[in-house]
């Protein structure tokens, strides 16, 4: 198991890697001199260059790239903003845990959601139960999230005046972007858990279990849910990228101080390092989480471990057992 | 039909007849009025191509017939004295796996592939045994053991074995209560010729050694002659021929067997071609009236398409289900 | 000739399963409600100049805030524009977003899917990696950094959504060529030295074109739905151009008073993907049949 993790740690680097050379490279296609931008039209052919060499964009491109990985890697450093010229770390950093903590609860709010949903669809198939969930499931995978978020506002903050609009100040103000997020995300959550119980319920070994005599529950609880929740973990996966990517919308509309409020405003002051260094910590974190994600999948499915050793000792090994077990019956 | 009069038969199924209903096909008839007998210790063969209804007789015996769409709307399965179908599904709990238990077609997808094949058989173990999960470990391992595994191999998973391995594994999982019965369904058809040899020659040591009498479900005569005392031939849900296994192989009467022998390649014989029998299987929702072999059989006449045709005993033991059984008899080489 | 008359069988076996998987669909009621709806609001965004011959850009200055009536079924806005006229011309931005991004991010994904599956060994290993780069970044997340780069306007706003699906239909191409690739059929046409690109067009790609057309269409709807939250951000359609998405951030803060600015755009959005999203699932199950419980 260390040795896979290890593995998979490796395999992230190079994706990484290229992840931030991509984002880094998006200034190349950005259309105008940034110093030009933020200077104004007043500014001297002077003034310019200086901006340039101090913001370090004189060097060629690559140079740029290394030395900004260089900084990240070894002193955590994201540069400076374009606007105010200080350095960006300390407010990209300390946005990111409720970022990361507002998609990791709609990600579970979804998953708990959908699990219910979508188990109970499956066990009352083709009934008028199962039509149902399946129909609110397609609304909700065909809403936008930004005007699901206006509506539940208008119902519960406008209309019953249970909750705040917008802001972080505490607990009441999570609720609404957390029933967003996590309702919507429930919806394709449900359709997957579904599907896969359905699966899982018409596998051979389940005929297996029942002939052994297995209790239906213990059926159910052992043989069938343990099985229909592997791939849910893919599933929760993407849904988490998703939060952690939609949150520029989420936040935006309820004035979260998170990493996505910090990037539309990045956008709107044309600061480029600023949206980087939001778009670079978000992907890293979607990265590490599918890292978790894969480790959570080898732990529970030996297939997968199994599909790592291909070419390890261990197969070698059991082949040998395997003929030696044949063998010495014949 | 009349009943082999047998002591104390362990299994029999009487007039037992299955059905699946389904808006879109209407009702299939897929066993229909079989009966047979399963005597202490014996192994007896259902015999018949792919469709006939054999493994649904398995199901019914065991009831695991989805329900719906399957349905057993007559007949008994009287079993130890009691009739199953009478049972609860708490009470059939308490009977499958222990006193009765089966071995599937496809031993790939039987284990659970994300449970050891330690825990399965010991889950079997635990749940007829009264006794510790340590203990029922040992039992399992020496299962195992029995099945010509190696019990250290207790906490590998179903994909580190080959497909014979995991049959055995299955094997062990259905001996490990030492059952009265086993219902074997296709036990061997899902594995390699030289594979399928050890596999029959191992649960025929075990059936000897457990005493357990055995349904074999086939559609290998091969198979038949070398695990069977007895063999009831399925046709479209009816047994249309059974007895004795030299009976049925050395004084075969009905059509259909007489086919079934016939499309075997042989060795003996310089034969040019095989013979197939001509035609298909009936479909099982539209079953024709009379004899369901008339359409594919070279000697029917109207009287057969007109009337039930009823199990005849043509000799001790030897049932026939055709009215001209006496005029027909295999070339045996 | 064994090649031709393969190709010959499979030509007759592919339309017949396409006339089966044709007739499946027409049977399935969800599916042809969601192409009726589809074909209802494509004609009225297509018609928008002939039902409102006034424009989007009309101001009424003394009709502002007009809730739904007769003269303006859907209200005005806050300068008094009709605010069927601006869904409906909306709707032809977001409906061509999503179109134009979807067929852009089809050709390249199919390509990019074809080569990888079909060469496999190191031009595999680059396209995929490179890929597996792009989808480490989430959809939303992509488009936004690159329109953000680019800068708004439609043009701009079809290419951030098209690299950000690209990934996603190039394993979609690949994975079904991996598995014929070995089949029998085409190691013949290899053997008889067909070309590439015969191979490539005659036999490997009738096998892709199921899911693909699948995943074609559900990210259609994907793409409709990034292309309103970018705009909802202010990234995608600049104003006064309207789009459905612009509408709704654009009304926002009106939506104590005049909730119907918010909902009757978000209902023209939902509306078209959950119609998207039916034919799509009964596309699915039509064409694929074992896929569906």
């Amino acid at each position: 198991m260390a040795r896979y993790i290890a593995k998979r740690l490796l395999l992230m680097i190079p994706v990484l890697l290229g992840v931030t050379f991509l984002i880094f490279a998006l200034q190349l296609i950005t259309p105008g001199d940034p110093a030009r931008l933020m200077l104004g039209d007043e500014a001297t052919v002077a003034d310019i260059e200086a901006w340039h060499a101090s913001h370090g964009l004189n060097d060629p491109f690559l140079i740029q790239y290394i030395k900004y990985i260089w900084n990240i890697i070894t002193k955590g450093d994201f540069g400076i903003s374009w606007r105010t010229g200080k350095s960006i770390t300390t407010e990209v950093v300390s946005r990111w845990p409720t970022t990361f903590l507002l998609a990791l609860l709609t990600t579970a709010i979804s998953v708990i959601l959908g699990l219910l949903f979508g188990i109970t669809a499956a066990k009352k198939r083709g009934t008028w139960i199962d039509s149902l969930v399946r129909v609110i499931a397609m609304i909700g995978v065909s809403m936008p999230n930004f005007w699901f978020a206006l509506l539940l506002i208008l119902l519960f903050s406008v209309r019953l005046k249970w909750l705040p609009v917008s802001g972080f100040y505490g607990p009441k103000y999570w609720i609404l972007p957390c029933m967003t997020m996590g309702f919507l995300g429930a919806a394709g959550q449900m359709r997957m858990t579904r599907s896969s119980y359905l699966d899982n319920m018409g596998a051979d070994f389940v005929r297996t279990a029942k002939a052994k005599g297995q209790t239906e529950a213990v059926i159910t609880r052992h043989h069938i849910l343990k099985n229909a929740l592997i791939p849910i973990i893919n599933t929760a996966c993407a849904a988490f990228a998703m939060n952690m990517g939609g949150s520029t919308v989420l936040e935006q509309i309820f004035a979260i101080p998170g990493l996505g409020t910090l990037m539309v405003s990045a956008i709107n002051s044309r600061d480029f390092p600023q949206l980087r260094a939001s778009v670079i910590l978000i992907a890293t974190t979607v990265s590490v989480m599918n890292l978790v994600a894969d480790i959570l999948y080898a732990a529970v499915d030996p297939r997968v471990k199994a599909g790592f050793k291909k070419s390890g000792a261990k197969k070698k090994k059991t082949e040998k057992k395997n003929t030696e077990g044949e063998m010495k019956h014949a | 039909m009349t009943e082999i009069k047998n002591e104390n038969p362990l299994l029999e199924v009487k007039d037992l007849s299955v059905y699946y209903v389904s808006k879109e096909i209407g009702t299939c008839k897929a066993v229909n009025e079989v009966s047979f007998t399963v005597n202490k210790g014996e192994t007896i063969g259902l015999v018949g191509e792919t469709g006939a209804g054999k493994t649904t007789i398995a199901y019914s015996i065991l009831q695991l017939l989805q329900t719906p769409p399957g349905k057993v709307v007559n007949g008994e399965i009287i079993f130890n004295g009691k009739n199953l179908l009478d049972l609860s599904e708490r009470d059939m709990q308490k009977i499958r796996g222990k006193e009765i238990s089966m071995i599937f077609q496809d031993p790939m997808t039987a284990l659970n592939p994300i449970e050891t094949v330690g825990d399965q058989i010991r889950e079997v173990i635990l749940l007829h045994n009264k006794i510790t999960p340590v203990e029922a470990k040992v039992k399992a391992q020496e299962m195992m053991e029995m099945v010509g595994i190696p019990g250290e191999r207790y906490d590998e998973y179903a994909h580190e074995f080959s497909g014979g391995m995991k049959q055995r594994i299955v094997i062990a999982m259905a001996l490990a209560c030492s059952p009265e019965l086993l219902i074997a369904d296709e036990p061997t058809t899902a594995l390699d010729v030289t594979i399928q040899a050890q596999v029959l020659d191992m649960m025929n040591d075990l059936r000897e050694k457990y005493d357990t009498s055995v349904i074999l479900i086939t559609h290998d005569l091969g198979v038949v002659a070398e695990m069977c005392s007895r063999v009831a031939v399925i046709y479209a849900g009816q047994v249309v021929e059974m007895g004795d296994k030299y009976q049925v192989f050395n004084n075969t009467r009905h059509p259909y067997t007489i086919g079934l022998f016939d499309s075997l390649p042989s060795v003996n014989t310089n034969q040019k071609r095989l013979k197939p029998i001509k035609g298909l299987m009936p479909d099982p929702a539209r079953l024709p009236d009379g004899c369901k072999f008339a359409e594919r059989c070279d000697h029917c006449c109207d009287a057969c398409r007109s009337h039930e045709i009823p199990m005849r005993e043509i000799e001790p033991g030897h049932f026939v289900r055709c009215d001209f059984a006496e005029n027909f008899r295999r070339n045996n080489s | 000739m064994p090649k031709n008359t393969a190709a010959a069988e499979a030509e007759v076996k592919r339309r017949s399963m396409f006339q089966e998987s044709m007739h499946r669909l027409v049977q399935n009621k969800l599916a042809m409600t969601g192409l009726f709806i589809l074909v209802i609001i494509t004609v009225l965004c297509l018609c928008a100049g002939i039902i409102c011959p006034e424009g989007y850009d009309h101001q009424d200055v003394l009709n502002k805030f007009v809730g739904p009536c007769r003269e303006y079924p859907f209200g005005t806005d806050s300068l008094g524009r009709s605010m069927l006229a601006r869904i409906l011309y909306g709707g032809r931005n977001s409906l061509k977003i999503g179109v134009m991004a979807t067929a852009f991010s089809g050709v390249v994904g199919t390509v990019l899917g074809a080569v990888a599956g079909f060469y496999g060994g190191r031009v595999d290993n680059i396209i995929m990696r490179t890929l597996d780069i792009f989808s480490a970044i989430p959809n939303m997340l992509m488009a936004i950094a690159v329109s953000s780069a680019l800068g708004g306007g439609l043009i701009n706003c079809i290419i951030a959504i098209a690299i950000s699906g690209t990934p996603q239909i190039a394993r979609t191409v690949r994975a079904p060529i991996l598995a014929v690739k070995e089949q029998e059929y085409v190691e013949a046409a290899r053997e008889i030295d067909a070309s590439d690109a015969r191979i490539i067009f005659r036999h490997v790609l009738p096998n892709v074109l199921s899911p693909l057309i699948v995943t074609l269409t559900s990210q259609v709807a994907a793409s409709i739905l990034v292309a309103t939250a970018l705009s909802f951000l202010g990234l995608g359609i600049q104003p006064p151009e309207p789009e459905w998405g612009a509408l709704i951030s654009n009304s926002r803060q009106y939506i104590r008073e005049y909730p119907f600015l918010v909902t009757f755009p978000g209902l023209a959005i939902a509306l078209t993907v959950l119609s998207m999203n039916l034919f799509g699932d009964g596309l699915r199950d039509a064409l694929d049949p074992k896929l569906k419980n």
